[in-house]
């Protein structure tokens, strides 16, 4: 198979066995613009996935309709085997940060993640945990306001853990961590993923993603141009930053 | 339900959004007060009606009621923190809700709170000079608890126009301006229609302008389907579209 023709169905991420996310099909256009085209995949249960592309690619809006954000124009994006939206209590299989800043600048961290607790029906000692995994505790009665763009993320990360959930989606969530949370991230999420979770983590850092994820999704103007383990896709000895750039650089025909 | 409407009323408690609203209506109120209380001529003071104009402060009540209800919402589109809301409670009609019952208490809050204060400082500086007050007792309940009707129900209107437009300063502009010069004008030129609208139709259901206004009854009528209104086309609106 050659990998970077964007026609080719992807065989290896298409195993229905203990899917953790499915995506069919999945469309999204906004008037007569193809944001996202025909996106199948499936991630399995003790797997980290790197989700990259350019800006533009479709890789958030992905993300948005399979938690239930936003709807498919075609096709579907379901969450152990439910739309999200169907899902029980969400919070405590799904575990999401989109968007680093989506804090209210004048609540402080522990407000926020007690405000999330509180609605998730999650004990407040839960809180407490979660501030400690991030190592927030210090900073938690600030205003996010004064928050640092590498503690929004923890803070985002503490929210995202807060359920115990089995699926991580992350929208880059290296953005702005110091070489300590990144390596704190990375252990975090290599851990999750052994304990039997999934990750799906958006990133443009392929340094970074080279070295935490079993496995990518390449996604190019709205569509999967590639997409395998990362061992398979550097098998001819190109490092992944060569593998991308190949691939999303190429002016669509 | 109980989850949801609990985070909201912790949500409100955890900004000091409303404390400033409600610190600055009555800031606002003790001044227009206290400015009428005093400088009105005795011959301006001498009915109901004329009294009524000193202790009705139905505009300020809902202006600021408004504000808040539409905050509960346009804040959350604001800063993004929608997105987390929805992941947590995906079923956004019960948000909504959760927001309807916590602005609404807020609403009302704020709208007793601005009452109480024209009954005390007007009465009081009203005797202080010497002048009869004419209003009875069934009024000054009519005020208080009209007041913090209109508050509630103004509350619930600005959360569904804030659900229906998402955008805080659109909204919080365009209420400001409705009520307080497009609905001026509309009871001045055309008092048939602006009698109908929904500021007027809550100052009406406090028994203020009762030669203008609707009867108290009708202007509650009036004013819930305005608010029944918006926050029935927000909530659709909310679950049709897509969250940005």
């Amino acid at each position: 198979m050659d990998h970077r023709t964007g026609d080719v169905r992807p065989t290896a991420l298409a195993s229905t066995r203990d899917a953790i996310v499915s995506v069919r099909s999945l469309s999204k256009r906004y008037g007569d613009v193809i944001v996202l085209d025909d996106l199948t995949f499936t991630l399995e249960e003790g797997t980290v996935t790197g989700f990259l592309g350019p800006n533009g690619a479709g890789k958030t809006t992905t993300l948005r309709l399979l938690l239930g954000l936003a709807a498919p124009s075609s096709g579907q994006a379901l969450v152990f085997g439910h739309r999200y939206q169907d899902l029980d209590s969400p919070v405590r299989r799904v575990g999401a940060v989109l968007d680093v800043h989506d804090l209210h600048p004048a609540r402080s961290g522990r407000e926020h993640l007690r405000v999330l607790a509180l609605a998730a029906g999650i004990p407040d000692s839960r809180v407490e945990e979660a501030l400690a995994m991030v190592e927030l505790e210090a900073a938690a009665d600030r205003r996010v306001r004064t928050y640092s763009l590498g503690m929004r993320q923890r803070l985002g990360l503490a929210g995202a853990l807060l359920g115990e959930p089995r699926l991580l989606v992350l929208d880059e969530p290296a953005n702005g961590l110091d070489p300590a949370g990144m390596q704190w991230l990375r252990a975090m999420l290599r851990g999750f993923a052994e304990r039997g979770g999934a990750v799906l983590v958006s990133s443009h850092v392929l340094a970074e993603v080279g070295q935490t994820v079993d496995q990518v999704l390449i996604l190019h103007r709205g569509r999967l141009a590639a997409s395998g383990p990362l061992d398979q896709l550097t098998a001819d000895g190109q490092t992944l930053e060569e593998v991308y750039l190949a691939i999303t650089s190429k002016v669509a025909a | 339900m109980n989850a949801t409407l609990a985070a909201e009323l912790r949500k409100q408690r955890s900004t000091r959004t409303d404390l400033t609203l409600l610190l600055t209506l009555l800031g606002l109120g003790l001044f227009a007060v206290a400015l009428h209380a005093f400088s009105l001529s005795p011959d301006r003071l001498m009915t109901v009606t004329d009294q009524m104009r000193v202790f009705g402060w139905g505009v300020l009540a809902a202006l600021f009621a408004g504000i808040a209800g539409a905050m509960a919402i346009t804040t959350e589109f604001r800063h993004g923190t929608i997105r987390t809301t929805f992941l947590v409670t995906p079923q956004r009609g019960r948000v909504l809700t959760a927001k309807l019952g916590a602005s609404a208490l807020t609403g009302a809050a704020l709208g007793f709170a601005m009452e109480l204060v024209a009954v005390v400082i007007g009465s009081s500086v009203l005797a202080g000079r010497g002048i009869d007050i004419k209003i009875t007792h069934p009024d000054f309940v009519r005020l208080l608890l009209g007041g913090a009707l209109v508050g509630a129900l103004w509350a619930a209107f600005g959360l569904g126009l804030g659900a229906i437009l998402r955008s805080q300063v659109t909204v919080l502009v365009g209420l400001a301006a409705w009520l307080l010069f497009i609905e001026n004008l509309l009871i001045a030129y055309v008092p048939d229609v602006g009698r109908l609208a929904p500021g007027q139709a809550g100052f009406a259901l406090m028994g203020q302008d009762p030669d203008t206004l609707l009867p108290p009854a009708a202007g509650a009528v009036v004013l819930t389907a305005w608010a029944a209104l918006a926050v029935i086309s927000g909530r659709v609106l909310t679950a049709r579209r897509d969250v940005p």
